[in-house]
């Protein structure tokens, strides 16, 4: 058991979606876009992996259980077949907004505070004695946070595909006229 | 409101993001070439100017009287003397940004304003207190703007391979009384209209085909087979084989073949009646049962091409 007191902090996070909620991604293997129908429940697993790598754990989300469960951890590139987790699928557009917004929203209110408690335990302090003497002056000038990034607005390219397999929709590029994967199944489909 | 070619739409877009992005998150001693080149982008897109021009026809903004307030000692610190008006307070900033643009000391009198007096402070003040609630204003106005003018997406099915059949297993095999002929060929023309492929005796068999052969042949290209029972038809031979035969290609091909009765009168055949079956009392109740009731499904709408080609 972890007996470390755990700091909490609540952020609301958004990201934009085109007029029929339809997310941008981009495959992880041959780069090309395609787009998904955004889940409620998906928010907290396209994060997750960003705040890993800082040490942070997402708790709770306002999504259901139901929400969750509906967000498959895989998917498949419509193009290459390629198959990864759902959050290799993101467009470096994406993950620029997603580093800025965890900059701004989650470090940079860290290492506020984290420079804070120093100046104001180290403060003035002067050691001396004998031939050595140190003085230790520190104040620290909060900065101006940077602009909260925006995301979007994106904009309704790219054609529908109904999949029959799975009964759901994506968009794939305009000029693609190939047989696609399924991003959902992997079955290969013949577009009509 | 027009229409926009997408390519354009998604190429603004594309490019606004970018200079938007540019000077918001880079460092701020790229501050004046990215102010620069993001206004110069305002002035010249199109799709930006859909948003700013009409609000110019509608409200006219006084830059330099906003600069009076805002350099004014009675100021109140928190005020940024911006008007109530959302679409007004939208055009001053856009305004300001114009006019900072042409005025290399714009930026530095703002944060004199605001008690900044470290460049990199009055820099990150402009772009935080004018410049990014305009961005992010003109990216919500962009984006109502292009839903409204952007046609459509156009949707295509994707049907997975196992769902498509080969073409010569999907006919539908039209049994029937000589004397019901006028009627059938309603139904084989309204089948071929929707893209289906109908076997008739008399267009499919041609002038020398064994007769028995002929129609095997129909039964093993076929996906259903649908008898008319109308009072015409009596149990006789000819028909009986080709019961045989839709009874046989049921057991091989299980549910990717299927027995249709649509009986009009008369009564109907003891084979026929473990297989679906309708009592119908014209033909579009008999055609809409018998879509019903194929393996086989009409394909996606499309434009004819006669419409679409010169």
């Amino acid at each position: 058991m972890d007996d470390q007191p755990r700091s909490i902090n609540t952020f609301q996070f958004s990201y934009s979606l085109d007029r029929k909620n339809f997310f941008r991604r981009a495959c992880p293997k041959c780069g090309l876009e395609f787009k998904t129908k955004a889940e409620p429940g998906e928010i907290a697993s396209i994060l997750q992996p960003t705040f890993r790598q800082m040490g942070l754990e997402i708790g709770e989300t306002p999504e259901s259980d139901e929400d969750h469960d509906n967000v498959k951890s895989c998917l498949i590139c419509p193009y290459c077949g390629e198959q990864s987790e759902t959050c290799d699928f993101l467009t470096l557009d994406f993950k620029r907004y997603l580093e800025r917004f965890v900059y701004r929203e989650v470090m940079l209110p860290q290492i506020n505070s984290m420079f804070e408690g120093l100046a104001d335990s180290i403060g003035h302090q002067k050691s001396g004695g004998g031939f050595l003497s140190i003085e230790l002056s520190m104040e620290f000038n909060r900065s101006i946070n940077p602009p909260r990034p925006i995301s979007g607005p994106e904009p309704p390219d790219m054609k529908i595909v109904n999949l029959l397999c799975c009964n759901k929709e994506i968009k794939i590029l305009e000029n693609w006229n190939c047989g696609i994967y399924c991003p959902y199944c992997t079955s290969i489909e013949v577009l009509r | 409101m027009n229409q926009l070619p997408k390519e354009q739409v998604v190429k603004s877009l594309r490019l606004f993001k970018s200079r938007r992005d540019d000077l918001l998150h880079e460092d701020i001693d790229t501050f004046e070439p990215n102010f620069k080149r993001f206004c110069d982008f305002c002035q010249k897109d199109s799709l930006v100017q859909s948003v700013i021009t009409p609000l110019e026809a509608l409200y006219t903004t006084d830059v330099q009287s906003w600069w009076k307030k805002i350099q004014s000692d009675d100021r109140d610190e928190m005020d940024l003397c911006f008007p109530e008006d959302p679409d007004e307070e939208f055009l001053l900033r856009y305004a300001i940004m114009a006019d900072a643009v042409q005025q290399s000391d714009a930026g530095m009198r703002f944060g004199l304003a605001l008690r900044k007096w470290k460049a990199s402070e009055w820099k990150e003040m402009f772009r935080n207190l004018i410049i990014r609630p305009f961005a992010d204003e003109l990216s919500h106005r962009l984006g109502d703007v292009i839903d409204l003018a952007t046609p459509e997406e156009r949707s295509m099915q994707a049907v997975p391979l196992k769902y498509i059949p080969k073409s010569n297993e999907v006919r539908i095999f039209l049994s029937h009384k000589s004397q019901d002929k006028p009627m059938v060929k309603r139904y084989y023309q309204a089948l071929a209209d929707l893209g289906l492929s109908p076997w008739l005796d008399e267009p499919d068999m041609p002038a020398g085909t064994n007769l028995e052969r002929g129609i095997l042949q129909g039964f093993e290209e076929s996906c259903a087979a649908v008898f008319f029972i109308t009072e015409n038809f009596k149990d006789e031979n000819f028909l009986a084989t080709e019961v045989d035969y839709a009874v046989m290609q049921k057991r091989k091909k299980g549910k990717k073949f299927t027995i249709i009765t649509l009986r009009y009168g008369g009564n109907i055949p003891e084979l026929l009646k473990p297989y679906t079956w309708a009592t119908v009392s014209n033909d579009l109740e008999g055609f809409h049962e018998l879509l019903r009731a194929l393996p086989v499904q009409a394909g996606p709408i499309r434009w004819k091409s006669s419409i679409v080609e010169d």
